[in-house]
């Protein structure tokens, strides 16, 4: 267990950093705090600011205003050969003029700390898979051997923050699952801090213990993956963390669980929850984000089923395995469903086909307008 | 049809005086002449065996040598200069420095008369060196900075996250990441400085002389085979160079644009 004060105290703090370059902002004023041994991801779209945020925690750019604290000591100045910080470049930026070992022996090296340094090496490039790969020079090895080096070359002298910047953007799909998996592994057993950076929504759910969303230089939300998935706080969240079906909303009146809402095309308004403190009151236009996972399709034939229930036109659909997607055309804009496919069934839908598409109330999330 | 006349006519005239010269080396006349009377290694032996002869030849291997040296560290920081740090005017600065490519010897050679008597540098050995290295800083910077521009400036960020203090960065890994870069321009302003006649004759004296300089003063004043012996040595060497670079980068270095 740990003690209650490396609980307390976080590992990393980014207190208001703003980073601008001649003009333009690139970091906007971000907050995080950041638990030791904890995974978190970065995501966001190309251009949003996660390099230059994790620059600036390396120590490669100084902070316009706002200060990075490391176990609470103001480290924003420190240059970054003093801060124990890693950084796995999304190029790997290993050395070419050196072999796997002197590469991952380089660090211990450069901090004075030889003694032990053959058991060291040999011990992280066995937890990374790669014995026996110490004389290759790195441009004899293979992409995703590449990776585990520049991984072991970072893990090696034990740093309280490992940072990756898109480490595996370059591999393809399959040996990127792959690796996802080994990297959460290699997390776990070394119980070092990861700050991970990509732009795939489905990596950061898969891989972290919290995600902060950044969209134009700004922390949308950091929660999370279950709470950043299934309760959006913006309308960039909902539509940049999975499918989801955004609509305009009114709301009617609060009652017991939250909101009372209505939408164009459904015949009732229907009550929803709120999380505490959303602020939002009888009268506010809202949007709502419905997972289309949690659509459901009837004949228009079939009596309204309890909760929101509105009447479509299906555009098209497309077949991904054990689901099938349905693009709807409805009073309520265009909507996504996503239900389960079983072989033998068909589509039971063509398309122009009329069909009553609904939802249980409570799976819907309210968004402030 | 005929371009490949030209082109094979050409190939075959460029490298003939090297012939006619290292074949009329040989002789055992007395003489300078073509063909050679009878085969020997007398002037070989001649040119080994004179103490002035090896003076100069020592003179122009340390002028080449220290002026490589110092040609080649100057084109590395001015090229860290201008690479790294993107040095403001970067570019007027890089044609500045190639100037001496472009600028006719003779006008070079002059200038350095008014401006080595200014230093009391005229016919010294320190006088060489910096107009040497004037002459070959131009064929010392493209391949440093070449080379720098190639090279990954994440390599450096990498050290530095790992630890590493600047001077072991810029000895660890930004040294080495140049290295081909580096070896190039020493042997090639090795070379030039070298082989380097036109502006040199200008300023050499009684107490400092170069070999090829002297070559050619022997030329005008007498036509003893030794030069051609000489001359002979000097192509050798300079194959010998040539063959190192290209065994080390490839010759097609030069050819290439950055
Ligand atoms: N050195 C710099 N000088 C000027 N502008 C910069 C610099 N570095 C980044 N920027 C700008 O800051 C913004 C954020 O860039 P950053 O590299 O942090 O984005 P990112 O989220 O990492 O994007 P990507 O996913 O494409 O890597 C961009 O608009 C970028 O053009
Ligand atoms: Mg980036």
């Amino acid at each position: 267990m740990p003690d209650t004060a490396t609980l307390s105290q976080p590992i990393l703090q980014i207190d208001a950093v703003t980073k601008e370059f001649d003009g333009t902002t690139a970091v906007d004023r971000v907050t995080l705090d950041v638990a030791e041994g904890e995974f978190v991801t970065l995501l966001g779209p190309s251009g949003c600011g996660k390099s230059t945020l994790l620059r600036m925690m390396a120590g490669f750019e100084t902070p316009t205003s706002g200060r990075i604290l490391m176990r609470g000591e103001d480290m924003s100045k420190d240059p970054a050969y003093e801060r124990e910080i890693g950084l796995v470049f999304q190029n790997l930026a290993l050395f070419p003029h050196m072999n796997v070992y002197d590469n991952v022996a380089f660090g211990l090296r450069a901090r004075k700390r030889t003694e032990g340094l053959d058991r060291k090496v040999r011990d992280i490039l066995a937890l990374v898979g790669l014995e026996g790969f110490e004389t290759r020079r790195t441009g004899q090895i293979s992409g995703g051997q590449r990776q585990r080096v520049a991984l072991a070359r970072s893990l090696v002298t034990s740093p309280d923050v490992l940072l990756l910047d898109e480490p595996l953007s370059a591999l393809d799909l399959k040996l990127r699952r792959q690796l996802q998996v080994e990297l959460k592994r290699i997390q776990k057993e070394t119980g070092i801090t990861f700050i991970f950076v990509t732009h795939d929504q489905e990596e950061a759910l898969s891989m972290s213990d919290r995600i902060a969303v950044m969209n134009a230089g700004r922390v949308e939300q950091f929660s999370s993956a279950v709470e950043t998935y299934h309760h959006p706080q913006t309308r960039f969240v909902a539509q940049f963390v999975g499918e989801t079906n955004l609509v305009e909303a009114r709301a009617v009146s609060r009652d017991a669980v939250g909101a009372v809402l209505a939408v164009d095309g459904i015949d009732q308004p229907f009550s929803v929850p709120l999380v505490e403190g959303s602020g939002i009151g009888a009268g506010d236009s809202v949007w709502i984000s419905i997972r289309p996972e949690y659509m459901t399709l009837g004949p228009n034939t079939d009596p309204a089923p309890t909760g929101p229930t509105l009447t479509g036109q299906v555009v098209s659909h497309s077949f991904s395995g054990s689901t099938v997607t349905y693009a709807l055309d409805s009073a309520a804009g265009p909507l996504l469903a996503q239900v389960p496919f079983r072989a033998g069934e068909g589509h039971p839908f063509p398309n122009g086909e009329t069909v009553q598409i609904s939802w249980a109330a409570d799976t819907t999330t309210v968004i402030p307008g | 049809m005929t371009t490949r006349a030209i082109a094979i006519a050409v190939l075959l005239f460029l490298p003939l005086p090297i012939v006619i010269v290292v074949l009329s080396s040989f002789t055992s006349a007395g003489y300078l002449s073509f063909p050679i009377k009878g085969v020997s290694l007398r002037w070989y032996a001649e040119f080994l065996g004179s103490a002035d002869w090896l003076k100069v030849l020592g003179t122009s291997a340390l002028l080449a040598l220290i002026g490589a040296l110092v040609s080649t560290a100057a084109s590395f920081a001015a090229a860290w200069a201008v690479v790294r740090h993107e040095m403001r005017f970067g570019t007027t600065y890089e044609t500045i420095l190639l100037t001496p490519l472009i600028f006719p010897h003779a006008a070079i050679g002059v200038i350095m008369i008014v401006t080595l008597s200014g230093l009391g540098w005229l016919g010294t050995f320190t006088g060489l060196i910096l107009v040497h290295c004037i002459l070959t800083i131009p064929y010392a910077y493209r391949p440093v900075v070449a080379a720098l521009r190639k090279a990954d400036p994440a390599l450096e960020e990498a050290a530095a996250s790992l630890g590493a203090r600047p001077w072991r960065t810029f000895w660890l890994v930004s040294l080495p990441a140049v290295r081909p870069g580096l070896v190039t321009s020493l042997l090639f302003s090795f070379i030039i400085s070298f082989d380097e006649v036109t502006v040199t004759m200008f300023l050499v004296g009684p107490f400092v002389m170069t070999l090829p300089v002297q070559v050619f003063s022997e030329v005008l004043e007498s036509a003893s085979p030794i030069i051609a012996a000489v001359s002979a040595a000097l192509v050798l060497f300079t194959s010998l160079m040539v063959f190192v670079l290209d065994k080390v980068i490839g010759i097609q270095f030069f050819v290439e644009r950055d």
